[in-house]
């Protein structure tokens, strides 16, 4: 009982995605990971404790100091598009031969083909970079250490993950935000600004999500337009 | 890098050399709204300085001339030059140009006309423009200055 974690993978899963619910949609994959046998000889006796039993509520416990696991097999299985069967392929190569230069490929081409998801959530393509980086690193084990965090850095928790709950627990129209998102930002390049904001505040009310882009420009626009009242201002001051 | 300074003292030096330039219609100061604030570029702002640097001489109204003229040559020092300047800072710019030009357009090379010189009318203004200019008016020690003190700093009575 000494050698493995007290909290379940599934418990664990629930604290890096900041929830008390975790959606089918991220459950079933994780389960298939962590408690199938099949195509798991490699990786699984890395993290799961196959031999404690009589455990009713954690048949499958998670092995002393591997706790970072879930996460970062969390953060793989969403940068490999919530594949299951991908990811458990790529964690048998990597317990066998660590990172590949197919796999390396592979997180590249993903990120680059779900650039409106990870665009709209603020997946920041260098963070990509630099997980690749990590996985590459000798002094870093997948199954042990901290993956740093695909998104877009939370000032309060920098290594936060749970925009990956946001992601499947709704069905969000990314095409339909990153359409209305352009809109936005044609009407910003002309300097409809006005126009540039309804869009933004039509699209902020109707999405299910927080939307780090549509923040930016709101933010964008607040600047030229304190600047121009600034201007403003002292026009006027000369005038009168 | 280089080119966008040289291009930014050419833009400067242009508007100091060619008279013509000096936005003599002045008409759109009247008309300008709130709302055109926001469209406007940095070129559009620096005319407008100009225009109410122009406005502002015309009815003996007082500048402030340092902060003007400061604007210009930190605009100068500036790696990236016009395009660090802030709206405002384009109308400050742009109102030290005006004032230069504005001196330089209406005394240089005109007759001093001063009852000291009743009996000699072979004396004329000879005006500082340019960079020289900016640096005689950066160096002002009161806040706020009138057209006839900028007059006598710009421009020398000389022999003609």
């Amino acid at each position: 009982m000494e050698n493995v974690e007290v909290q379940s993978f599934l418990d664990l899963a629930r604290v890096c995605l900041k929830t008390e619910d975790l959606p089918d949609s991220i459950r079933i994959p994780l389960n298939t990971i962590f408690a199938k046998k099949s195509g798991a000889n490699l990786y699984r006796p890395k993290i799961v404790c196959e031999k404690t039993k009589g455990i009713p509520q954690n048949k499958h416990p998670i092995l002393k100091g591997r706790r970072n696991s879930v996460r970062n097999i969390l953060c793989i299985w969403y940068l490999l598009n919530g594949d299951t069967k991908k990811t458990k392929e790529f964690l048998q190569s990597y317990a066998k031969s660590g990172m590949t230069e197919k796999y390396e490929q592979e997180l590249l081409e993903l990120a680059n083909q779900q650039y409106l998801e990870f665009f709209c959530l603020g997946v920041v393509r260098e963070n990509v970079y630099e997980i690749i980086e990590t996985l590459n690193s000798s002094e870093f084990d997948l199954f042990r250490d901290k993956l740093p965090s695909p998104f877009f850095a939370n000032q309060n928790d920098p290594s936060d993950i749970s925009p990956i709950l946001t992601a499947y627990s709704h069905v969000i129209p990314w095409e339909d935000y990153m359409g209305r998102y352009e809109e936005a930002e044609r009407f910003f390049g002309d300097k409809q600004y006005e126009k540039a904001k309804e869009v933004l505040r039509k699209l902020e009310e109707d999405a299910v999500i927080r939307l780090p882009v549509v923040e930016a420009l709101n933010k964008k626009i607040k600047a030229i337009e304190a600047e121009a009242e600034e201007a403003w201002d002292y026009f006027q001051k000369m005038l009168n | 890098m280089k080119y966008l300074i040289i291009l930014a003292i050419l833009v400067f030096s242009s508007h100091s050399f060619a008279k013509e330039r000096l936005p003599s219609n002045c008409a759109h100061l009247s008309e300008v709204s709130k709302a055109s604030f926001v469209l406007f570029n940095k070129k559009e702002f620096m005319q407008l300085g100009e225009c109410l640097a122009i406005a502002a001489l015309k009815n003996q109204k007082k500048l402030d001339l340092v902060r003007s003229c400061n604007e210009v040559d930190e605009d100068r020092r500036n790696f990236l030059g016009i395009l660090s300047l802030s709206k405002l800072e384009s109308i400050l710019l742009g109102q030290c140009m005006g004032t230069i030009n504005y001196i330089y357009e209406h005394y240089n090379k005109e007759r001093v006309s001063d009852n000291r010189y009743r009996s000699n009318n072979r004396i004329v203004y000879r005006c500082n423009k340019g960079v020289k200019a900016v640096d005689i008016l950066r160096n002002i020690k009161t806040e706020e200055i009138g057209r006839e003190d900028i007059r006598e700093l710009l421009c020398d009575e000389v022999y003609y």
